[in-house]
Formats: C-alpha cells, structure tokens, sequence
C-alpha cells in the first residue's frame, strides 16, 4: 500500500475533478493490466488451473462490487452466490473515483491470494504509478480507497468459507490400481492435483454434481478401443492445422521441459486465465465502460470456478485414464501425445467444460458472430488466431484435446455439455 | 590396536603442520601444463549432447619401460596429451612424436596392453554430437619406440557408439584379455513403457562385450547376456571377482531411471545381471565406482558415485528426491530401488553367499556433491584403504530457481522483446559450480573422515577422470587428476614422513595377459591383518590406474603375502619384509590351492518352513496424510508371540496379520515342524493390525491367553484378549473395560499390584494425524479378568512408546516398568506398593538417551549381578546423526491454521540445524509457507525460525532426540551408563534380538535383526541389516561381530524368537524365516 501513500501526497497537487468522459479508455487498460498483473504471479508460482479459477473469481468479484455502484442498472453479486452477503454500501450523494475503488478492491483480494506477494506487488507498482496520473481530490481518493478495502474484506471473508483452506489438509490421492484407471502420466508422472476440489463451495451451483454425466465408456469396451484407436490414429496423421490448434489451446502451467539432468518449467496460462483474456479482448473491442467490463470479467469467472467444480467432481469420480497410459499398453509402447499430459484423471475434459462456459457467458453479452483476434498466447510465441464467435473459440478448444492426444472424443463432447449446463445456470441465476 | 591409532594419529597431526600428505605440483616443477578446455558454441553445446560437461580421462602406466608410469590424458575437444615421466616429478610432452592423435569428442581412456607384447597400449573413448567415424574408438598400439599405431579397426575394437570407457580384463578365462565397453545413449526414452525399453538393444548407445580372439576381438554381448538398451547412461564400470569364484564380474553404473547392472560371471562365456540377489538399493544418477576391500575382511566392497551435496544450501537449491507415488511408479515399472547419494556395498559372506549391506550414510561418504571419480588407495599406508572423490559441474544443472523461475522468465524476456528465445544463451547463463574434491582417511571402523583440508587438498575446481602411480617410486601413490578448464592436478604424497611401512607389487603375468590383469594378492600379518587387491585397470571414473599394487602396512615389519593368478595358480611369500617393490613372476607359481576350509554355520535356514506364513501388508499409506512423517507407522508388525498354548511342554507361536489379514498359531511339533492350529476366531478380528502380542495366563487358568495390540496409523486401534481354553483354541469375549484409542506400539504383562494375577501396560506409538504429539497409553487393572484403565496422568502421554518391558531392576520387590520410543528417553517407572503404582516422582529418564528407540531387553549382560538395559535404536546409517551437542529436534504446531499437524524436523548439518524437508515437501505440508520462501534459495538458508513465528513456536510441541545408536545400558549399582554397540551393529535401525549363549562359551550372545522398509523416498530404506551375531568376550565389555554365522536375516525384519533349537523371524510385509541352531 506504500504506493497509495505516495499517490496520496500527490494528488494534494493537483485539485482537479476528474473527467469522467474520456477516462474509459484508459480505465478498461488500468483494469486489463490489472489482471495481467494477477496472471503474471499466478503463472510464476504455476498456480494449477483450479486455484487461478478461485484467485480469479474472488479478486473480480471484487473488483466488480467496487465499481458497480458507478453504474445504478447493474446488479450486485449479494443473495445470487451460494453465501454472499449484501456488500458494504457506498455513502449516498458522495463522489467516488470508481477506479480507484474497483482497482483497490481487486489489488487487496489479489494480494491475499496469491502467494508470490512481493512479486505481485512490484507488478502492482507500476500500475499504482499510472494511477498517480490521475487528477483526484484527495477526498475523493480516500473515500474511494476505504470503500475497496471494505469491499475486499467483506470478499475475502467470503471466501474464507469455501473450505479451501480445510481442502489443503486432507489425504493426497492414491491412484486406484487396477487397470482403467487413471496413472501418473510421462514425462514427469506428477501427483494427481486437487482431488478433493468438489468440496469447494460453488458460486452458482446447488452442489457439484447438480449436472451429472454419463459414466465414461468402461475400459477395454468396444467404445472405449474406438477411442484409443481414433486419439492414436489422430496423432499420426495430425494437420499443421491440428497442432497449431492443439498448441494454441495447451494452456499447461505444469509443462516441462527435460535435457539431461535439466528439467525446466515451461509455463503457460491456464485454460481460465486464456478465457479471462478472450474477455479481456471482447471488453477492449466493445470500448465498454468500466462496470460493464467488470460485469464481463466477473461474469466469465464465476462461470469458470463452478465449470471447475463441476468438472473435478465428475473427474475424480470415473478417475478415468489418460491415452498415453492407455495407447502405450495397448496399442504402441512407445507413443507419445503432441501435449503434456495435465496431472488428473481423463473424464470430462476441462479445456471443453471451462471454455464452453465462458463461450456461453461471452455470446450472452457480446452476441454470437462476434469476430475477433485472440492474441493471448503471443505471450508464449504463440501465433494469433481469429474467431467468428466464442462459440467457434471453444469448439475448437475442445477439439484440440484430441489433437493433442490428451483426451478421448467422450471426454470432449460430454465436456462441453457439462459446460454449457454450467454456464446457462449462471446466466439463469444471474441475469445480466 | 587403538594405542597405534592414536599414535598414527598425533604423527600425522604434527607432521601435519610441517607437510600436509599431499602437496600439489605446480605445471612449473612438472612440466604438465594440460587442461581440459571447454568451449560451448552454437554447436557445441550441451543442449547438443547432454554429457558435455563430463569432462575427460587419465591413464597412468610406463609406456616406455623405464620403470616410471607415464600419463596420457584425454581431452574432450583438444587432442590427448602423452607425458613420459623423467624421474623426480619431472614429465616431458611427448604427444606430437607420439604420433597420437584423436579428433573429435573424447572420453575415457586406458592403458592396456592389448597385443600382449609386453608394452602398454592405449584404447581412447569417443562420443559426442558427432558424425559416427568421428565417434569410433581408437587403439593406439605401443610401437616400443615412443611412437603408436592406431589400429582399432584391424582389432575390431573401433566401435562408433557413444562410449564413456572400455575396460580391459579376462572374461572367460582363457588367459588373454577381453573388453568391456561402456556406452551411453544421446537421448532420453524415460517417457515410455519401461519393460519394452529395458529388453530393447541399441547399437550405438548399448553397452558391448568384447571376446579376445587372438588377433582381433569379437562382439559377443547378446549371447554373453550383456543388456544393450537405450536407457542404460553408462558412466562407471568396475570389474572385480565380487563372489570370490575365480571369475571376473562387472559393475555398471548408470546415470537416470536405469537399474545398475551387477553381472556375475556363470563361467561359460556368459554373464547374468544379478544386482537384486546381492544389493538392497543403488545410486539413482549412477556415476564412476571403485572397489577395494575397505574392512580389511578380503572380501571386495563397491562404491558408486552420486550427486548429493554435503552441505545444506545445495541441498536445498538443487534437485531434491522423487516423491513417494513418483518413487512407487518406478518400482512397480520394474525400476530398482534407487536413491540420489552414493552409496558403499560392504560384502558381507555368509554361507558361501556374498551379499552387500550398504553403508555409505553411517561411514560418512554418502554426500560428495556432483562426483565423478572415486578412487581408493591407502594413501596413508596405515593398512586402510582410504578414498579419494573429484567432483565439479561446470554448470549448475539442476538449481531449482533456474529451472522453475529464472529460465521461464529469460524466455518470457526474450519474447517480450519480441525474439525467440535461444536456450544456449540460458545455458549460458547458468552458474557453475566448482566444488573441492574429497578425500577421505578410513577410520578402521567402517567409518572415513575428511581430510581434505589437512591433507592438503583444498583447491575448488571442476574434476573428473582421476588415477594413481607411484610417480616418484617410493611406495605410495600420488595422484593425478583431469580438470575442466583449469590444469591438471599432479599431487605428490608424502606418506614417507608418517613412517608407515608399505609393500608394492608388481606383476610379470602370462604370455597373453603380461601384466597379470586380474590376479588377486591377500596380505596378511601375525596381529591378524589381512587385506585382499585385485589388480584391475579401470578405476574411478573414465581412467585407468598404474598396474601395480600398494599395500599400506602402518608398522607392521612382516607380512604374510598370497598371489592368485587368474588361472587359479598360486603363491605364498611368508616373512615378507616390508617397504619393498615387488615383482611377483607368473612362473615361479604353483599349483597348491589356498587352503579355506568352510567354516561350520552356526544356523541354517529351514527354507521349506520358511512358506508357513506370510505378513501381506495393506495398501494404507500414512504419507498420503502426513507428508513429512519419518516413516509408516501403519507398517508396523507382524506381532510375534511364543507359548506352550497346548499344554504339551513345548512352546508354540503365534503370529499377526495386517489389517485384513487374518492371524495363526502354530503348533510346536516337537521336530521343528510347526502346523497351524486354526482359530476361526481370528478370522473374525482381521481387520485389526496385529502388531503386537503376548501369550500370558490372565485370567489364572493355568493356560495361556493371548493379548493382541491393534496398530496400524488409520483406524480400528482396539486391543483384544482371545482366551485359552487350555488346548490352543482360543475365543473372544468382549471386555467392556478395555478400550485404546490410539496406534499400539507395545505390551507387556506383569503383575504390578501383586494381587497374584497379571496386570497389563499398554504402550502407544503414534497419534494418528498429529504425530509427533505423545498417543494415550494405558495401564490395566487384572480384576478377575477385567481390565480397568488406572492409567495415571503422567503416564497417559508420556511419550511415542515403541517398546516396554517389565523387570524388577532396583530389586526392591515391585516390578519396574522400562520404556522408550520415538523422540523419547529410556524411562524407567519404579514400581511401588500401592496404587497408583506408578508415579511421576517415582519416573528416572536416563539422561540424553532420547531415541528413535525400537526395543529393549533386560538382563544381566555383564554378569556382575545386575540388571542392565539392552536397547534397539534407529542406528547410524542415515543422514541423520543425532549427539547431545547436535540433536534432532522435531517442532510441531498449525502453522497455518487449517486443522492439520504441522511437525518439522530439524538436525544439523555441518554444525547448524536447518530443517529436513526440502521446500516442494515443505510446501506439500504448509502451502501458505509459499508466500514466506519465494524461491529456493530464500529458504536455502531457512532455520525453523523462518518456518514458525514466534508465538506460534512457543505454543509448538518441542522434541527432540540425542542417540541413534544402539547399546547397553550398563548398570553399575549407581545408575545406568550407556554403551554403544560396534560400527557393525549401527548400520540398520535394531528392531529385535536375543540374548542367548549361540557359540557355547557360557557367555551371552546378542543375536540381532532390524531393518525398516517403510520409509520416505528421501530418506531410502533401511535394508542394510542382514542379521548379527554378536559374541561376548568376557571380560571385555565390547561385543564383537561374527561373520559367516548361516543366520541371513536381509528382509524387513521386526521380530525373533527362540523355540528350542529354532529361530524364528518375524518380516514385514513378507515371508517368515525359521532357522535351526546348529
């Protein structure tokens, strides 16, 4: 908060109202940096998909409540998430600077979050150091810095409930023996993470397993064989096409790569943080204002921590196994899959549930045929791809796990289906 | 013996100050100005060929016949350097008219002589991201003119693999020498189906046999069983005849996932990979090997090489161990067990078997740093083989915070400026990591210490190949060493100025093997010394050694000594005066066999018998809920109880299952056979651990009742009575008034209120889910067969009971009760007349004794009439080594908040106490610690103070243990002084043992076992005991082990009883063993 102090002082300097018009250009890059920021230390500390779903949802959510009074149509997340309570109100007929609350409120979430804070706070400096630029009454800036401390607080306290931390201490999981099931996966046979994430409290949902799949296809059934056979078959006559979408749609933070005794990490976004960027890109093309860019953000990621959710009840339920034990037993001892292979059981895919619940939310608010380019990977060397709709975007997500020899087809199909239940269920209990 | 030590020792301290033992040469007195030059290009580089940094090879010998060894050093991108020696330390560059050439990536090098003429020659190693002719060995045959020929091709020898080193020794008896040659692979195939990569066969990265024919050399690996695959990453050989048979074995070291290779030598031209019939576990990242018989027993012990740092820091930085699924996955993919530290196989022949009992944590050799060459010799000529390791890694591979943090991040800079990344540039970037060399002086005790410093070895560089030569001819060895990047080290010894005697043989050999490869020499003395070499080319690490032997004798004035050459001729020189070379001549050998009469066994195993039951543990595993406990508490067991349940007059056995397992007692038949007598009743409590169990009459029937202990680190903790219906059959009634709650550990029955009936304690050993918080014990009441809990508060939670036992030891009428356990002191509770029997007043912990301790018996040891204590702790053989000074200490509290145990260990290393865990463990247990250490190396330097805060440290649980050895509590009237048992009982946590007279002498005899295979993939199992006998010599208070006994007891044993002429040995997880008393 050092940097807030400083900013303090500043801003006796220069006494002027703020100017609301043309700020929101400005305001959506404050905020999109904002969540870079969040990204950045999420990837660093290669924070597994699940965690950044939860650092995610809290720290919006935040960032949301804190800028939502700004605009009087929108709603409050209070009453429509499992156990959030009416948020801290703001004092009628004040002026607020909504940046500086939302920002304030997203920063201290954030902070209590992740878990490299030194790096996070250095990152956040240099956002602090554009928000000094702004002309703020220090009035105003104080109001507006007390009410994103005490939305963040009422948020963390939230959070504080949803059994994360009693899920930290519970039995690491143990593979199941027998033949079907999911193994520690080459090249680095991790251990099974999050296991026991079905006890964390969904935002939407009425429990986990509210969208129950059908049981994945038994092992060794005729099914089943077909499966292999198409994953196997698949990645021997793979397009250029193929594994660019494969590539593009990895989204692996645990991906390592291995020379000698030299086994580096090579970090990636995870498949929520990719979507919280897409959002990012529809926000920024739409020039939305501050709170419905919020709306968006915060929209997609409770879409995505519940698709999680429900995914990893699903998954650690059928514990189902991955191609590359499956094909390597029977089929070719020495195949590999273009992709890593992620650390947890097959069934559903994760990549199709989570991407189909976003794509739900985003056609929701910016229309189906929304054309777009999707630069989130250029970060990671990653070529630009182009999109006509979100709907398109996460079809091919899903179908790239095939691609990338990670996932049978049952997995993709009814991965989607779980994910677009999820994502209708949000929209169903919060109309936005 | 320990006066001439001590002796030793005070000459060597003052002489110390004068000379240390070694002093380095510089290039200026030497004339050896070789370095091996690394220069990393685009396309050298080694993301290009990973074993880039490995550096090169040394051989030492006289290639000239001047009677001076000579050296030839490869290096892997210069051309190989020959120096002819002048005398005196003085050597002269003789490469260019050597006419000895070799482009390419170099590697290993020997001196043999291949053609047999008399004069050595030199076969040059070759690798490398190079084209395959750039790749073919090289055969440099000794012109007898200062010039050689290569000629490899016309030997058949120009192999184009990618080799480390080829050793030159008789395979097949034949009299000639064959080749083994050691290959690596250039990529990794670790990814996939494990039993399809083992079986496979790769030409060029498969290690090969080579059969001599005469005139040229024949590939015989496939029929000779030799495994060629892709995954074995060859990078230490050593040939030795391990089983004493006449016929030379292999060691092969291999780096990775591959198992090293122990072949044994069938005697038909074929070898059989045996490592699992002679060692329990080997180094993970295999590196170069030696073996000499370091206990002076003349039997050969092998060292591999690894790469664990001695040091906390580097610890901490760099890689640390598997996980325990991840360690589980390779087992079951039919890796062996592996562990990253190098690791010291002590023969060990018992029954005409040898089997090796790994030792390398307890004779503190285990943590060198990233090693390469070990070599031992007896540098100080006290009749010890000492050891020297070179170490050095020219860049820090495997730091964690370059691989986790600072490569992402250079490659995500490089993209933000919009660059591909080009990962030779982060190679680049990585730091190297020069490390001082070891050497090591060999204590006599199964024990080296270091003595680098004062030995004069102080310099940090990056070392590889490494071999000795008595340069200067004066009877011990110097030392000559291969540095990347840096000069070469000659370094002169000075064992002259400790006036230790020595005695140095040469060798003239057979027509076709001159040298006399492969012949073994025993020197012996009348004080009992004796000492067994085996002459062998290929030492250490791509490098071959001067073709002679060294025999330290420290005073010793005469020696005994006896050559055997290969083809089993003979030789014996009696009153062999000392500080001579030697030449020992095939010709003057005879045909008389050396007489080794096979000793009478004291025990024989009963194989057959051996079937009747076997513990099968169940799959609970307690790491899954407590990360950083020590070891399972859920694998404890089988419970071992004996009695005459029949009334026959002969005792019989019970013997517990694991939970699902149902328990049996045998029926004594009187000639050693045992039947078991079904007891359905069993089957009914299954589903309870037995861990341990006492036969003892407690309802006063006259017959004897069985009490069984509920264990196991999960669930169903209670104890059960089965009663005696005075025939063997035993039924269950509940007893409302027993009740435990928590992980039995221990149980002893005794008579504390002397009503005339058996009263029961009940010790406890863990807490389930809070270890190391002290679990509820119990004191039982016998009231007419019911058990009431009169447990005093004191005794409720005095500690992680592992054993108890009951003893009038004051002798004042009451029984005693002696207990110890985990992180506990021996506790003796003196018993007394009225309730509550036992008191915290009335409570003696004998001081420092606290332990990891597993057992204890009473008796009168010493025989001067009374009671001592005899006690089972965790032992030496691990990184742990706890002393009063330096103990572990174990804080636990919620560090967190999140309802679970935090407990850390901590102990010290190199004189600070830093914790155990490594920070990935670390985080398992604690993940909000992950905000307190950033990186790896903030918690490189971490103390438990970093861990905790202060107020949470003040509300932790503090424990801690000052002893891990074993020993007796001798009584001497006015308290208890402890002990410890020899090095040879250290060397394996002593579960159990027997205090009997074995050798009739009329003395008592401690008969040991003890291992534990239920530990954390970090630490390694415990499988270093293999059974001991240790035999009183009254009236010298010190047991002394027995070899060659017939009692192998190698598995998880945990308990052993006597019936009659029959042991009877209890094991984990595996079959039971009975023995018979010869």
């Amino acid at each position: 908060m050092t940097g807030y102090k400083f900013l303090r002082l500043i801003s006796f300097l220069f006494l002027f109202l703020t100017k609301q018009v043309n700020a929101q250009p400005r305001d959506i890059a404050i905020a999109e940096r904002s969540v870079k920021c969040l990204t950045d230390v999420m990837v660093h500390d290669i924070t597994s998909p699940l965690v950044a779903s939860r650092d995610y949802a809290y720290s919006l959510i935040a960032f949301y409540e804190a800028v939502r009074p700004g605009k009087s149509s929108l709603k409050s997340y209070a009453g429509q998430l499992n156990g959030l309570k009416a948020l801290p109100e703001i004092i009628p007929g004040s002026q607020y600077d909504w940046l500086i609350a939302g920002t304030t409120a997203f920063y201290k979430t954030s902070y209590a979050l992740v878990f490299s804070k030194d790096q996070f706070q250095i990152a956040w400096d240099e956002i602090v150091a554009d928000l000094k630029k702004r002309r703020i009454s220090p009035l105003v800036f104080e109001r507006s810095v007390k009410f994103g401390d005490q939305v963040a607080e009422h948020i963390l306290n939230w959070a504080k409930k949803d059994n994360y931390i009693h899920t930290r201490t519970l039995q690491r999981y143990t593979p199941f023996r027998e033949a079907g099931f999911w193994k520690q996966t080459p090249p680095d046979y991790m251990e099974a993470i999050e296991p026991y994430w079905n006890q964390i409290r969904p935002m939407v949902l009425s429990r986990p397993d509210e969208f129950l799949l059908p049981k994945p296809a038994p092992y060794n059934s005729e099914q089943f064989l077909a499966g292999c056979k198409e994953v196997f078959e698949t990645s021997q006559k793979n397009t250029p096409e193929q594994t660019a979408e494969a590539n593009f749609w990895d989204c692996n933070p645990f991906a390592t790569q291995t020379i000698g005794h030299m086994v580096y990490s090579v970090k990636k976004i995870s498949p929520g943080a990719h979507w919280i960027g897409i959002t990012g890109i529809a926000i920024k093309k739409q020039k939305q204002p501050l709170q419905d860019a919020l709306l968006s953000y915060s929209l997609v990621s409770v879409a995505i921590f519940d698709a999680f959710i429900a995914c990893w009840d699903e998954k650690y339920r059928s514990n189902y196994i991955r191609p590359v034990t499956a094909i390597q037993i029977l089929m070719a001892p020495t195949w590999q899959p273009i992709l890593q292979t992620p650390p947890f059981p097959e069934y559903p895919s994760g990549h199709s549930v989570i991407s189909t619940a976003s794509a739900v939310i985003l056609t929701r608010l910016y229309g189906d045929n929304f054309h777009y380019i999707d630069y989130v990977e250029k970060q990671f060397g990653i070529a630009d791809r182009v999109f006509n709709s979100f709907n398109d975007a996460a079809n091919e997500a899903a179908m790239s796990r095939l691609y990338g020899g990670i996932h049978f087809r049952q997995a993709i199909e009814n991965g989607k289906d779980l994910g677009r239940m999820v994502g209708e269920k949000v929209l169903e209990k919060f109309k936005p | 013996m320990r006066i001439l030590y001590t002796v030793l020792l005070i000459i060597s301290f003052c002489n110390g100050k004068a000379q240390p033992l070694f002093t380095l040469l510089p290039a200026s007195k030497t004339g050896i100005n070789f370095q091996n030059n690394i220069k990393e290009s685009s396309t050298h580089n080694v993301l290009k060929y990973e074993y880039f940094y490995n550096g090169g090879g040394t051989a030492v010998g006289d290639l000239n016949n001047d009677g001076l060894p000579d050296i030839v050093f490869t290096a892997n991108m210069d051309q190989p350097k020959v120096y002819f020696n002048k005398g005196n330390f003085v050597f002269d560059d003789v490469t260019t008219k050597s006419k000895i050439r070799a482009d390419g990536w170099k590697t290993g090098v020997t001196m043999a002589d291949v053609n047999a003429d008399g004069w050595l020659d030199i076969y040059i190693c070759r690798s490398g991201n190079e084209e395959p002719d750039l790749r073919r060995n090289l055969l440099f045959i000794n012109q007898k003119n200062g010039t050689f020929k290569e000629m490899a091709a016309l030997y058949n020898i120009n192999d184009k693999g990618y080799s480390t080193q080829a050793a030159f020794f008789d395979y097949d008896n034949d009299g000639d020498l064959d080749m083994y040659l050691l290959n690596h692979p250039v990529k990794r195939y670790t990814r996939f189906d494990v039993a399809y990569m083992k079986s496979a066969r790769d030409s060029l990265a498969g290690d090969k046999l080579f059969r001599n024919d005469g005139d040229h050399f024949t590939d015989v690996s496939v029929n000779a069983g030799i495994i060629g695959n892709p995954i074995g990453f060859g990078l230490g050989i050593a040939i030795a005849d391990f089983n004493g048979d006449g016929w030379t074995d292999i060691y092969v070291s291999n780096d990775y996932d591959e198992d090293d290779y122990l072949y044994i030598n069938q005697k038909d031209g074929t070898y059989k990979e045996s490592l699992t019939s002679y060692i329990g576990h080997t180094s993970k990242f295999s590196m170069g090997s030696d073996v000499a018989d370091i206990n002076n027993d003349a039997l050969p012990d092998l060292f591999t090489l690894d790469m664990l740092p001695e040091d906390n820091k580097r610890q901490k930085l760099l890689k640390g161990p598997e996980g325990y699924d991840y360690f589980q996955m390779l087992l079951r993919n039919g890796y062996y067990y592996q562990y990253m530290r190098n690791m010291l196989h002590l023969a060990q022949k018992n029954d005409g078997q040898i089997r090796f009992s790994e030792i390398g944590q307890m004779a503190g050799i285990s943590n060198t740093d990233w090693s390469w060459s070990a070599l031992f010799g007896d540098y100080d000529l006290d009749g010890w083989q000492d050891l020297f390791i070179t170490n050095g890694y020219m860049r820090d591979y495997t730091n964690m915070d370059f691989l986790k943090y600072d490569t992402p991040e250079l490659i995500k800079k490089a993209r933000d400026a919009g660059k591909e990344p080009d990962l030779f540039d982060i190679v680049k970037k990585m730091p190297s990591s020069q490390v001082k060399n070891y050497l090591f002086k060999n204590t006599g005790k199964l024990e080296f210490n270091n003595m680098s410093q004062q030995w004069g070895m102080d310099a940090a560089s990056l070392s590889n190949g490494a071999a000795y030569g008595d340069f200067d001819n004066d009877g011990d060895w110097d030392l000559v060493v291969n540095n990347i990047n840096q000069p070469a080290f000659i370094w002169q010894n000075h064992a002259e100025d400790l006036k230790n005697n020595f005695l140095k043989i040469k060798f003239s050999g057979t027509k076709i093997n001159p040298s006399g490869i492969g012949t073994k020499v025993i020197v012996s003395a009348e004080d009992g010394f004796q000492q067994i070499q085996e002459l062998e080319l290929v030492h250490g690490f791509q490098s071959s050694v001067e073709p002679c032997l060294v025999f330290g004798l420290g005073k010793r004035l005469s020696v005994t000594v006896t050559i055997t050459w290969k083809d089993g001729k003979t030789q014996t020189l009696r009153n062999q005066p000392v500080n001579k070379i030697i030449t020992i001549e095939y010709q003057n050998a005879g045909n008389e066999k050396i007489s080794e009469k096979a000793p009478q066994m004291l025990f024989a195993e009963n194989l057959a018998d051996s079937l009747l039951f076997k513990h099968q543990e169940d799959e609970y595993n307690d790491f899954k809920r407590e990360p950083l406990l020590p070891h399972q508490f859920s694998r404890n067991g089988p419970a071992l109880a004996v009695g005459d349940v029949d009334g026959d007059g002969k005792d019989d056995f019970f013997i517990g299952g694991a939970k699902g397992q149902t328990a049996a007692i045998f029926i004594n038949q009187g000639n050693g056979k045992f039947i078991e007598n079904k007891n359905f009743v069993f089957e009914e409590y299954k589903d309870f651990e037995n861990v341990e169990a006492i036969f003892a009459d407690l309802d006063n029937d006259k017959d004897l009742d069985l009490y069984v202990v509920s264990g196991g680190n999960e669930s169903n903790f209670q104890d059960h009575i089965f009663w005696n219906d005075g025939k063997g059959n035993f039924t269950y009634k509940p007893n409302i008034m027993l009740s435990t709650k928590t992980t039995g550990g221990a149980v002893v029955a005794f008579d504390f209120d002397k009503d005339g009936d058996l009263d029961v304690f009940r010790g406890s050993q863990v807490t389930t889910g809070a270890y190391p918080l002290p679990p509820q014990s119990y004191l039982l009441q016998n009231d007419k067969g019911i058990f009431r809990d009169i447990t005093p508060d004191f005794l409720k939670k005095i500690g992680m009971i592992s054993t108890a036992v009951a003893a009038d030891i004051n002798k004042d009428g009451f029984i005693d009760l002696i207990l110890a356990g985990e992180y506990m002191p021996v506790t003796i509770l003196w018993g007394q007349s009225k309730s509550p029997y036992f008191s915290v007043d009335k409570q003696q912990q004998i001081a420092h004794s606290s332990g990891w301790w597993n057992c204890i018996k009473i008796a009168d040891i010493d025989q001067d009439g009374d009671l001592d204590i005899i006690a089972g702790n965790h032992g030496l053989n691990s990184q742990m080594k706890p002393t009063m000074e330096h103990p572990i200490t174990i804080d636990a509290a919620d560090i967190d908040n999140n309802g679970s145990m935090d407990a850390i260990i901590s102990y010290y290393i190199q004189g600070k106490r830093y914790p155990l865990p490594t920070r990935d463990e670390l985080f398992d247990q604690v993940p909000s610690l992950k905000t307190t250490f950033p990186t790896y190396k903030a918690y490189s330097d971490a103390t438990i103070d970093d861990i905790f805060t202060d107020e949470q440290f003040k509300k932790a649980t503090h424990l801690k243990t000052e002893e891990f050895r074993s020993g007796v509590f001798r009584n001497d009237g006015q308290g208890f002084h402890f002990e410890a048992f020899v090095n040879e009982a250290q060397v394996f946590p002593l579960r159990d043992f027997l205090i009997d007279d074995f050798n009739h002498d009329g003395l008592k005899d401690l008969l040991m076992i003890g291992n534990n295979f239920a530990v954390r993939a970090q630490s390694g199992r415990y499988d270093a005991g293999k059974g001991l006998l240790l035999i009183s010599k009254y009236p010298d208070p010190v047991f002394s082990p027995v070899a060659n006994t017939g009692f192998l007891a190698a598995r998880d044993a945990r308990k052993i009883i006597r019936i009659d002429n029959y042991l009877i040995v209890a094991n984990n997880n595996d079959r039971i063993q009975i023995f018979t008393i010869n």
